[in-house]
């Protein structure tokens, strides 16, 4: 018998790569440290009390919470530090100074130490935290320009400037050239202006291999190959670049897409999270409401991790392509078809059975009950038919004299002069309606209800426009925008202003109205909506079918 | 130059220990040699053909084999058997050996078999000779190379000599080729025209270029076929699958061998017996060995005895250091620690490396996996250990099954490259014993 | 080319911006062992998805050729909520005599959706907003896909994620409407995502 014991004394492999996690973790910061300076240079002393305030908080929240729930103290690794320090470089240079705290507990209370710390969460902290202050109504949107220092006291006197991103967001180029977006001298948070020495830090970590270049490749090839695909204006190319160099883009795909914990394993997963990412991004930024779409795309993203990782294992060594796909596909064939039909079974009541009997009382007790149950039901439906029906008739004139005072309020606010309303045979494809306003059987005007896009969904309004082409009123319907912030750019004062107008209504320049500040996409889709009313009625054509474009009268 | 990227590490190399040092014999000749009727665990013993107090002489046959899969013995110095008892065997635990005790003459045995005329080489004929020989695969896993050679007989396509020896320290096939290529080649050319395979490649890696520059004129000369290519060094390229995918592009499929896309890969010291054994008519009786690490006082490349106990090895190479010294067989990745260092040289020891614990790897606390993901991007089989890792630490089993463990070839580039310090070397071989263990339940 | 444009908007909203799990807050009305498993998960959606569908056929149809003609609207509330039980229970009847295999693999998830109010918010949504039979069948299907991604995600988050590490007065429902708000706040960079 052998008493050769092959194999016991193989030991580990002597030989290791000795980068521990904080070593990982001191490179990113030091990645960081070029924009960081910039971004001084930029802004002022009041980035470095911003960033002191954000890693602070941090740091004291994850040592706090650790010797709270009696777990070993882990700031020494250093992830605490880099939330900190991402958390700032996403804060625009005039946020209050109990921002970053609000974010940077909740990102490591919350989304990194309840799921168990340090390689257990499953969205980004800092990111998560930073989304976390975008849902506050006019926070995180008070940008000023480069080289304006602000003070570390007070904001108050700050000079608000419009980013890139937000030109972009109209579909036009900004004004900045694009060195001035490359080096960093425009409106912007404090890490995503300078594309320059983000770039820089994005190569130092990818020489000390602490990331790979698949996710930012993926990321931002994918972003460059849609927006050079589908550009708005005439030069794709510049469209494209200014759309890579202009907001959290550059910052995110190599600082927070990156992020060990929430990204994908494999390399595959690594290029699937980054096309992902970049799809969602170009997505946002077309077609979403708010002007900037990083974030919410990587934090989407960060959600479907499970998945990409199941999509991304490598091909097994030595099997052809699609081996897990074609396996996969196999057991859902099978299990489908396992399901078969049946014809059913029909019982129906017998009164004589199959061997001669009769069927007994038992079976006409069954008949009893469903009768008893059906029944009661039927009798609560009927009562409550009856009820609906009794309110409804009492109600009924009610109702619809309230309804009348409501269409008379809509007729006042809307064309003042008219005293009622009655339809027309006039169909538009881009009108829910359009209604004429008479006032002693003469008619003074039409009234076209239209639904524009605002921030928060679709709005419904009225806009009534008399026979010279000028607005008479305008009344919202129905909308879905934020209470106190959507809501500011609906009150009577702010429609006031466009009653009188002709034409087609500019956000700025000849013929405009003053957007409300913290309601620019509500005010926005109000002007729209005014504007394709007034066109309507341009274009009404007694004998034809409307059609409709959108752009100047 | 390497086809393509192949997954894998690149450790320090440490070969310019002994790069440059061609093969010597020892300092002086061994007392005694023990050569082991058992070359590995799970082999039928050979049966000695010599009795105790019975002179031998530098390759006679001592051993016959012990079933048709089973390879000869032969006398690697000329001496005395002095006994037939149990030694230490470098694999760990101890086996049946025969110790000779060495007279210091090496006289030849005159009974050796007549050189084979490469060009009129039959099969059988090569397959007699080579287990006569008792040639083993002198890579490292010492399976009888008549049988391979069987397998392999009109069924492949490409013969690739692997002289890509991927782990630090090691260089003894190396100066084989520096010192001896000529012959390794005629061996490569007459192999390959017995078994019909239209390539013949000779894999090197790493920087051999002189080597290879001497070879490749020397080829040119006699205008052999044979082609020599110089792969990037990185480890585990030495592998079987993994030399295979580098030359041809083909990748041995899961549970198969080389065989299924037509190549044979042999070890170049097994090339060399071969040749030795075809053209000199020379059973195997010596090979290369590498003495490195900071442990010895000179590192230096051996070509010794099989059976020299590797005590011998480090005296030849100046003696030992220092005492805490971690003696590996091997090598630093997948090397077998030497607890008695009376074990002897068998035909697969191609080094021994002398650890200090300044050159092994410094062990710090392990920390929790943050899934960056470079386990896998370095396993060379392409799995995945971060998910085994999840699946124990969520001690789910579960899901072990989906991820392909019998590929793992444990060669150590995960526990190498990972940040956290997690020993997924370890953690692999427990999952695949728990995988396999359900799957026979 | 105008309709299918405005579908595709439609489609769009129902999966991403009006989400109906993640941003309407409806459909949750599961049982709670139908989100701890992916394969759970994945069956209580496409049983939710098939009963919208259904539900919001009939609700069309018994709002546009009854309801509205007869001008008995104050009675919609009513007839949709018999209406989204009544084919919760005549779908288990009839998928339990023709589809005993498929029955075997859902009848507690249909019966778990009895009282799902996404069922009977999507026929609301759909009468309140008035679309076309075309717009009613994409937006119920297209919520019905969007809350099945969602439960299958939750659930396979569930599985990677551990919910055991948080305070103990976290530990159970806590935690996990906490995970499903961290959902909720990725997808609130979608409201107001339309195709223009």
């Amino acid at each position: 018998m052998s008493r050769i014991r092959s194999g016991q004394l193989r030991r580990p492999p002597q030989m290791s790569q000795t980068s521990g996690i904080s070593a990982i973790m001191l490179d990113v910061l030091v990645a960081l440290i070029p924009a960081w300076c910039m971004a001084i240079f930029l802004y002022g002393f009041r980035v470095v009390v911003l960033t002191a305030v954000s890693v602070a908080t941090c740091v004291l929240c994850e040592y706090w919470y650790e010797r709270l729930m009696k777990r070993p103290i882990t700031i020494y690794d250093l992830s605490a530090c880099v939330t900190g320090l991402m958390l700032a470089m996403t804060m625009p240079v005039t946020a209050p100074y109990w921002a970053p705290m609000l974010g940077g507990a909740f990102a490591i209370i919350v989304v990194k130490q309840f799921y168990g710390g340090l390689g257990r969460n499953f969205l980004n902290p800092a990111l998560a935290g930073r989304m976390l202050l975008t849902t506050f109504p006019m926070l995180m949107t008070n940008w000023t320009d480069a080289l304006h220092r602000v003070s570390v006291f007070s904001t108050v006197d700050v000079v608000a400037a419009a980013t890139p991103m937000a030109y972009l967001h109209e579909g036009v180029l900004p004004p900045h050239r694009l060195s001035q977006l490359l080096l960093g001298q425009q409106a912007g948070s404090l890490g995503e202006v300078s594309a320059f020495m983000l770039l820089l830090g994005g190569g130092y970590l990818v020489l000390r291999r602490v990331i790979s270049v698949r996710i930012p490749l993926s990321f931002l090839g994918t972003v460059a190959v849609l927006t050079l695909l589908f550009p708005q204006g005439n030069d794709p190319v510049r469209w494209m670049l200014t759309q890579m160099l202009s907001g959290g883009l550059i910052f995110g795909a190599i600082f927070m897409a990156t992020d060990y914990t929430t990204s994908p394993v494999t390399p595959k997963g690594h290029v699937l999270f980054g096309v992902g990412c970049g799809v969602l991004t170009f997505l946002l930024r077309q077609f979403g409401s708010y002007p900037e779409g990083v974030g919410w795309a990587i934090l989407t993203m960060n959600g479907s991790v499970w998945l990409v990782d199941r999509a991304g294992i490598p091909r097994r060594f030595g099997d052809r392509a699609f081996v897990p796909t074609r396996h996969f596909l196999a057991r859902a064939r099978r299990s489908v078809s396992q399901i078969k039909f049946v014809r059913p079974q029909l019982k129906l009541p017998h009164f004589v059975k199959a061997d001669g009997s009769v069927a007994g009382e038992a079976h006409l007790d069954q008949y009893r009950a469903w009768g008893k149950s059906c029944g009661v039901l039927a009798a609560v439906i009927a009562v409550v038919v009856l009820g609906l029906n009794g309110l409804s008739q009492l109600t009924g004139l009610d109702t619809a004299r309230a309804e009348l005072v409501e269409q008379r309020e809509l007729l006042r606010q809307v064309m003042p002069e008219a005293s009622y309303r009655s339809e027309t045979p006039y169909r538009s494809p881009y009108a829910l309606s359009i209604t004429a306003g008479y006032s002693d059987d003469e008619m003074i005007g039409y009234c076209v209800e239209v639904q524009t896009h605002g921030f928060g969904g679709p709005i419904t309004m009225v806009v009534g426009v008399d026979l010279d082409g000028k607005v008479t009123g305008v009344a919202v319907t129905d909308h879905s925008e934020t209470r106190n912030m959507g809501t500011k750019a609906m009150e009577k004062d702010y429609l006031d202003q466009y009653v009188g107008r002709s034409g087609t209504i500019r956000m700025s320049g000849s013929n405009c109205v003053d957007a409300v500040s913290g309601a620019t996409a509500t005010s926005k889709a109000i002007t729209a909506g005014v504007n394709r009313a007034l066109a309507i009625v341009a274009n009404l054509d007694p004998e034809d079918d409307q059609s409709y474009e959108d752009g100047e009268v | 130059m390497g086809r393509m990227t192949l997954c894998g590490i690149h450790p320090a190399s440490r070969k310019r220990y002994t790069r440059r040092k061609p093969l010597v014999g020892p300092d002086t000749p061994p007392e005694r040699v023990f050569i082991p009727l058992e070359l590995c665990a799970g082999c039928v013993p050979a049966i000695p053909t010599v009795k105790v107090g019975e002179r031998v002489l530098v390759g006679q046959t001592i051993a016959k084999p012990g079933d048709e899969n089973g390879v000869a013995l032969h006398a690697s110095v000329s001496g005395t058997v002095e006994e037939i008892r149990d030694c230490p065997h470098p694999w760990g635990g101890s086996g049946p050996a025969i110790v000779i005790r060495n007279d210091g003459a090496g006289l030849l045995f005159d009974g050796l078999p007549d050189p084979v005329d490469p060009a009129h080489l039959v099969p059988q004929v090569l397959l007699d000779r080579v287990r006569q020989a008792g040639i083993v695969g002198m890579g490292g896993d010492a399976h009888p190379t008549h049988v391979k050679i069987a397998q392999a007989m009109g069924r492949v396509d490409t013969l690739i000599i692997d002289a890509a020896e991927c782990e630090p320290y090691c260089t003894a096939d190396q100066r084989l080729l520096a010192d001896r290529g000529d012959l390794v080649l005629q061996g490569a050319l007459a192999l390959g025209q017995a078994i019909r395979a239209k390539r013949v490649v000779l894999a090197a890696q790493g920087d051999q270029i002189k080597t290879v520059e001497k070879l490749e004129r020397w080829l040119l000369k006699k205008k052999i076929s044979v082609e020599v290519v110089l792969l990037r060094s990185h480890y585990p390229l030495g592998e079987e699958k993994q030399i295979v995918r580098a030359i041809t592009g083909r990748e041995v499929p899961p549970g198969g061998a080389p065989v299924d896309v037509k190549c044979l890969v042999l070890n170049a010291a097994t090339v060399y017996a071969v040749s030795e054994a075809m053209l000199r008519g020379r059973p195997l009786t010596h090979r290369a060995v590498t003495v490195s690490g900071r442990g010895v006082v000179r590192p230096r490349n051996l070509w010794v005895p099989i059976g020299t106990p590797l005590r011998d090895l480090i005296q030849s190479a100046g003696g030992m250091r220092e005492e805490k010294a971690l003696f590996l067989v091997g090598g630093p990745m997948r090397g077998v620690e030497q607890k008695d260092l009376n074990a002897p040289v068998l035909p697969d020891t191609n080094s021994l490396v002398c650890m200090l614990p300044e050159e092994r790897a410094v062990s710090s606390p392990q920390t929790p996996c943050v899934r960056c993901g470079r386990c896998a991007a370095a396993c060379p089989m392409r799995l995945v250990p971060a998910f085994v890792v999840k699946a124990f630490r969520l001690n789910d089993m579960g899901r072990l099954k989906g991820l392909h463990l019998q590929d793992c070839l444990q060669c150590g580039c995960c526990t190498y490259i990972c940040p956290s310090q997690i020993p997924l070397m370890d953690l692999m071989r427990k999952a695949r014993t728990i995988v396999e263990g359900g799957d026979r339940a | 080319m105008k309709i299918p444009f405005e579908l595709a908007g439609i489609a769009l909203a129902a999966l991403l911006s009006e989400n109906f799990i993640l941003v309407k807050c409806l459909g949750l009305g599961v049982r709670e062992q139908a989100l701890r498993e992916p394969k759970d998960a994945f069956r209580t959606g496409y049983s939710l998805t098939l009963v919208m569908v259904v539900t919001a056929l009939l609700g069309w149809l018994a709002d546009n050729l009854i309801l509205v003609r007869f001008s008995l609207t104050y009675l919609r509330t009513l007839v949709f909520t018999l209406l989204a039980l009544s084919v919760v229970a005549g779908l288990r009847r009839v998928i339990r005599a023709c589809l005993p295999e498929l029955s075997r693999r859902i009848d507690e998830n249909l019966a778990s959706i009895t009282t799902n109010c996404a069922a009977l918010g999507v026929v609301l949504l759909i009468s309140q907003r008035g679309y076309g039979l075309g717009a009613a069948l994409v937006f119920a299907l297209c919520g019905g896909i969007g809350a099945t991604v969602v439960m299958v995600s939750y659930a396979s988050l569930g599985e990677e994620v551990d919910m055991e590490s948080c305070p103990k007065v976290f530990r159970g429902v806590p935690i996990r409407l906490i995970t499903m708000g961290l959902m909720a706040m990725a997808m609130v960079g979608f409201y107001g995502l339309h195709l223009n």
